[in-house]
């Protein structure tokens, strides 16, 4: 799989490559081009174990998450929880063990454009813990996901990807890059918490989630929404950052973050 | 209270035109507004928008607001 992304989809090592200069900048083209074939292999790993899961269920799955009691706690709570997710590791594998929460988990999932995600979401039964919310639906599903908080749901959203939703600009391995803002603005505006999840492949169907709450300390009352709203991102962003120093082949988002006139935050 | 709350500082509440569509062209807001026009409900009004086509309805202009919340209220 990963030579034939490497070596017949041009496209596909092109897109792979706005990060992949970025995160390795100092490293000349032949050196990036077997990273590039090491972070196809990474990817190619992980669709398997998708593909695994989606046939023989979660119990196939050993996840490790060591702050599964406090977010349990923090869903709990009664003022709405959004879990920010990112094209991490297998953040599929990530979702699929919220059922401990045993609250409604609404995602923001956009299912023709991840046809594996939704087979997934299927096939492993997922589906009733999960409440499917499409991007492209009436104003952008937030009408549903705003309710959701208001009544302590659990929302989940992906951090990395804006749906044509409005983005911000904040600093990103080393350039401003423009990330979708949804997620802040839903916590901000209804004093949900927000919980960031990044997922990182151990081994064959093996997984453990690193979680950081976004919202602790956050002085919602001395920031403005706008300031609240960047701050969350910018604490985001450094998250993410620092989980790529760790590994760096577990970003699997082949999207050019970084390009002029991305940002759309009024 | 919609340009307050919304923080719409370049909107004249006396310009907005009752039959002016909220969303897309008209006074523009987008879906991100709709978190705020929810939760505003919400706070003020005790209203909840369950029902989308409901919702759709009612989020067409400020006129179709005004009389959703209306008939919640009565």
């Amino acid at each position: 799989m990963a030579p034939y992304f490497v070596l017949l989809r041009p496209s596909a090592r092109r897109s792979a490559s706005h990060y992949l200069k970025r995160r390795f900048p100092t490293r000349g083209p032949i050196s990036r081009f077997f990273t590039a074939i090491r972070y196809f292999y990474r990817f190619g790993q992980v669709l398997i174990d998708q593909g695994v899961i989606g046939i023989r269920g979660t119990n196939a799955l050993r996840v490790d998450f060591p702050a599964e009691r406090d977010l349990y706690e923090r869903a709990h709570k009664g003022r709405g929880l959004v879990l920010l997710t990112s094209h991490v590791g297998g953040w599929q594998s990530a979702m699929a063990c919220m059922r401990f929460l045993d609250l409604p988990v609404h995602f923001q999932f956009k299912r023709e454009a991840h046809t594996e995600g939704r087979h997934f979401f299927d096939l492993t039964g997922q589906s009733d813990a999960f409440r499917i919310v499409d991007p492209s639906g009436f104003l952008g599903g937030m009408v549903q996901m705003t309710n959701a908080l208001s009544a302590g749901e659990c929302v989940s959203l992906m951090g990395d990807r804006a749906w044509g939703a409005r983005t911000l600009k904040t600093p990103f391995l080393g350039q401003p890059a423009a990330f979708p803002i949804s997620p802040y603005h839903l916590a901000v505006v209804t004093g949900a918490g927000l919980v960031a999840l990044l997922t990182v492949r151990t081994g064959k169907l093996s997984y453990r989630i690193e979680s950081l709450c976004l919202t602790d300390g956050l002085d919602r009352d001395s920031l403005s929404r706008d300031e609240a709203i960047a701050e969350l991102l910018r604490r985001y962003a450094l998250f993410l950052e620092r989980f790529l120093e760790k590994h760096p082949l577990m970003w699997f988002n082949f999207f050019d973050f970084w390009a002029e006139g991305k940002e759309t935050f009024e | 209270m919609l340009v307050a709350e919304l923080k719409l500082e370049d909107v004249d509440p006396a310009a907005i035109n009752d039959e002016d569509p909220l969303f897309g062209e008209g006074l523009g807001l987008d879906s991100l507004d709709a978190v705020e026009l929810v939760v505003l409900l919400q706070k003020h009004y005790q209203i909840e928008i369950k029902d989308m086509d409901e919702g759709r309805k009612a989020f067409a202009s400020i006129k179709s607001l005004a009389d959703f919340v209306r008939s919640h209220r009565s």
